[in-house]
């Protein structure tokens, strides 16, 4: 080895969960600064009646009458601790937060599922008439991703929900499938834009030598796509589907409004409305780790399935 | 395949199976209520409706104001004065609260002390200003706990001491911050009061079956023991929705029976469809109006705001917006109120050629016309038809202008740095012509965001509030009139609640004039 690495595995990885870290605080103060310079009071919530020494007393006794500095500072210093501190409604962050976080990974898990069994589909059936199909999945797949998030879930809330009742068109009571429609929604949401990298793939692998060599050789087209194409072809949009689920996160937001589900996205939503400016910052720092976390653990999984992957991201020259 | 295969069965499962479906559940004895999330179930800390739907159960004060809008006693059996300042309160005898304790004067004593003590941060605890003593409770560390103006005479008996005269103390005592608290919610050492505020003990015809479950719901049951009045048949599941278009979903989808609060974009299709599921209060109690900034040098005139209120076409807008669930205004005091006097403005009215003639007597407007709106309380809509009529009828060019949200609206109200006169809409906390009049014209009240002054005005409220009811009636109308003359305000129309009740799961549906359902009631 006369060549320098630029660095191992493990070491990599040690570098991008540090940088991931690094990400999330500076999220964190970004967005409890900017939240903070928001016009607005968050003694708003108390309505509007309330006489003004009732707010001031609100403000001195959640810290937030002090400097925007001070503020940070002891909200830096009480995150150095494990604290999250509280939310204008006086409950601690940190429990609110594990309140909504089970649903949304329900969620979020029903989405992946599906959105996993929609590409197996295309990738299995393309094993006659691939070419055929794939243009077909591609213009259903533009046609899916065009339509906006808000439309698609209102729509089939009315039509499969309401109209045809196939699925609790609300959710009440926290029963899980109260998650099946928005979780079939938002699966098949992101299907559409995987679906266009995983039908890229499968077009490229079929204009390929080997491939054609195979087809020379008379290989039927079902076995030249099961041993050749899909292989290769299924690698992207795998590490696609992971880093998703980031993308999935914040489609709840959208969902879970619609479908009246009390997760985290309602509360991303409804802390920014009320200026609750504790439960916004600890809401982006969350979504910044998990975008970190889901991002390393795609490029793991693409080294893991290609080492070809693994010498681009270590950045090794041949 | 193996993918496929399980999608499949699991939309097969919804297809043939009993629970996807909404509708499909086996009926059960809960009347389901849409309402949104409460901020709080504390007495002195709930204000709006989707607390108080759920305390109107849990909680029965001292006095109740019926469907008609009518005073009623409700845990008193008298409340009686003499010269409107000391009032004698008698309690009905053999009363419990929910845990079994009983409900005594110190019941209502205590829990008026505890709301009112500054520290406490309770929002409902200015309603307790009237009494003599609240100002030694206020600020940081007040030494003192206990308001001098109430006094404990017996179990059954206490009285109240007022600053000022005040003739709708029986009405004020119906709202939530004179509820009674039990014993224990004062030994409970805990400061936040977490176990209450999480399943609160009243003493109405409803208790709590369990705890708030937050974003979910509350579930409420019939307490066997209340003595008060009739006691109420059907258990209740408060469904919390997020917003007004989910819960809509879930009434169309029958997850509830009963929805209070439409979207505002469904307002007018439902009111056209014809439904028979439509329930809506009696007479209006709630009114929009515009705020006018008298702080502003060009609407000091009031011939000029006379104008603008003349130049407004409120048949039109009412019809074509809200159909029968808003009557256009003619006074300040809607009419769900007693001691009202319709066609109290003389100037609401559509007179486009009279509006344009006292403009011009006036010298006309300075520049555009600023109209403001909040953009999130959905006043876009009705906003946007009022700078239309002006500006039609009147031939000058209106800007609408909205503010992002609450915050920042309440911000430029009490700073009082709105550029022109600006829309609201009021809704009562106690139903008497008092409360349409000096929380929002009235010196240094919380509330009086057009900057309105005038000596005349405060003498006959303080008038008013000094003589007995009925003959009060005619001072708050006088009262009124000197706030019509300056033109504080322009009042636009009175909205009436409209809900939905599914008749196949609840029967005797009836919307109150806060937009509440008399729960007690349902059947």
């Amino acid at each position: 080895m006369i060549w320098r690495t630029q660095g191992t595995v493990p070491s990599y990885f040690a570098r991008r969960i540090v940088r991931g870290l690094a990400t999330t605080l500076l999220a964190m103060t970004l967005v409890f600064t900017l939240a903070r310079l928001l016009p607005g009071d968050p003694s708003a919530v108390l309505g509007t009646g309330t006489p003004q020494s009732v707010r001031d007393a609100f403000l001195h006794e959640r810290g937030l009458d002090r400097s925007l500095g001070a503020q940070l500072v002891s909200y830096m210093g009480g995150l150095a601790r494990g604290e999250l501190g509280e939310s204008t409604s006086g409950r601690p962050v940190a429990a609110l937060v594990a309140e909504r976080i089970p649903t949304t990974v329900q969620l979020v898990a029903v989405s992946i599922a599906v959105e996993v069994a929609l590409l197996g589909i295309m990738a299995f059936g393309m094993s006659a008439h691939p070419r055929l199909r794939a243009n077909l999945v591609r213009s259903w797949g533009v046609l899916l991703a065009a339509i906006p998030l808000f439309v698609l879930a209102a729509g089939a809330q009315d039509l499969l929900g309401i109209r045809a009742g196939l699925f609790p068109a609300t959710s009440t009571s926290g029963d899980p499938r109260e998650l099946l429609l928005p979780g079939l929604i938002l699966g098949a949401w992101s299907a559409a834009f995987a679906g266009q990298v995983l039908i890229r793939g499968i077009v490229n692998e079929l204009d390929s030598e080997h491939v054609r060599a195979a087809r020379a050789k008379g290989l039927p087209t079902r076995l030249i796509m099961r041993f050749h194409v899909l292989p290769n072809a299924v690698a992207p949009a795998t590490s696609f589907v992971a880093a998703d689920v980031a993308a999935i996160f914040t489609g709840t937001v959208v969902v879970e409004s619609i479908f009246n589900i009390p997760g985290f996205g309602l509360l991303v939503f409804s802390s920014l409305q009320n200026r609750d400016v504790a439960v916004t910052t600890a809401a982006v720092g969350l979504s910044a780790l998990l975008f970190s976390v889901t991002t390393i653990a795609a490029d793991a999984f693409a080294m893991a399935l290609n080492p070809m992957v693994r010498s681009t991201l270590l950045g090794r020259r041949r | 395949m193996a993918h496929a295969a399980l999608l499949v069965a699991l939309v097969l499962a919804c297809l043939g199976g009993s629970g996807c479906g909404g509708g499909e559940e086996e009926r059960t004895s809960s009347v389901r209520l849409a309402i949104g999330e409460p901020l709080s179930l504390m007495p002195g800390e709930t204000e709006k409706s989707n607390g108080l739907a759920v305390l109107s159960g849990l909680f029965s004060g001292l006095t109740t104001v019926d469907e008609r809008g009518m005073t009623q006693l409700s845990a008193a059996s008298a409340i009686t004065s003499r010269d409107q300042v000391h009032w004698t309160i008698t309690l009905k005898e053999g009363m419990t609260f929910h845990d079994g304790s009983p409900v005594t004067a110190d019941s209502f004593i205590g829990a008026w002390n505890w709301v009112a003590y500054g520290p406490n941060l309770q929002s409902n605890g200015a309603f307790l200003a009237r009494v003599v003593g609240y100002p030694a409770l206020q600020g940081r560390k007040p030494k003192v706990r206990a308001l001098r103006g109430l006094r404990r005479i017996d179990e059954q008996r206490f009285t109240v001491q007022l600053v000022r005269p005040f003739s709708q103390f029986p009405t004020l005592a119906s709202y939530s911050a004179f509820f009674p608290m039990p014993a224990a919610f004062f030994a409970d050492k805990d400061p936040k009061k977490s176990r209450f505020r999480e399943a609160p003990v009243g003493n109405g015809p409803y208790r709590m079956d369990g705890a708030w479950r937050h974003q979910r719901g509350i579930a409420v049951k019939p307490f066997e023991r209340y003595s008060i009045g009739a006691r109420a048949v059907r258990p209740i599941e408060f469904v919390i929705y997020q917003s007004p278009a989910a819960a809509f979903a879930g009434y169309r989808s029958k997850q509830v029976d009963l929805l209070l609060q439409l979207p505002a974009e469904q307002l007018l299709s439902v009111e056209k469809s014809r439904r028979t599921d439509t329930i809506r209060s009696g007479r209006p109690a709630s009114i929009s109006y515009l705020t006018v900034p008298l702080y502003d040098s060009r609407f000091k005139d009031p011939r000029i705001v006379r104008g603008l209120s003349m130049a407004i076409d409120r048949a039109t807008i009412v019809r074509t917006l809200f159909g029968s669930t808003a009557t256009p205004a003619t006074s300040l005091i809607a009419p769900a109120s007693p001691g009202r006097v319709p066609n109290a403005c003389s100037a609401c009215k559509f007179d486009r050629k009279g509006a344009r003639a006292l403009i011009a007597q006036a010298g006309g407007i300075d520049g555009d016309l600023n109209l403001w709106y909040n953009a999130v309380l959905g006043q876009e809509p009705w906003m946007k038809s009022v700078a239309a009529s002006i500006q039609q009828a009147l031939g000058i060019t209106v800007n609408l202008l909205a503010k992002p949200g609450i915050p920042e609206y309440l911000k430029a109200a009490t700073g009082m740095t709105f550029s022109g006169p600006f829309g609201l809409t009021w809704a009562p906390d106690y139903l008497a012509p008092d409360d349409y009049l000096r929380p929002i014209y009235g010196r240094a009240q919380p509330s009086n965001w057009s900057g309105f002054a005038d000596q005349h005005f405060e003498a006959l409220i303080d008038k008013a509030d000094s003589t007995p009811v009925p003959a009060s009636y005619r001072l708050y109308q006088q009262a009124e009139r000197a706030v019509l003359d300056r033109m504080a305000s322009i009042p636009l129309w009175y909205l009436t609640n409209v809900g939905l009740a599914n008749k196949y799961a609840v029967s005797n549906a009836k919307i109150d004039w806060r937009g509440l359902v008399v729960l007690a009631d349902l059947r």
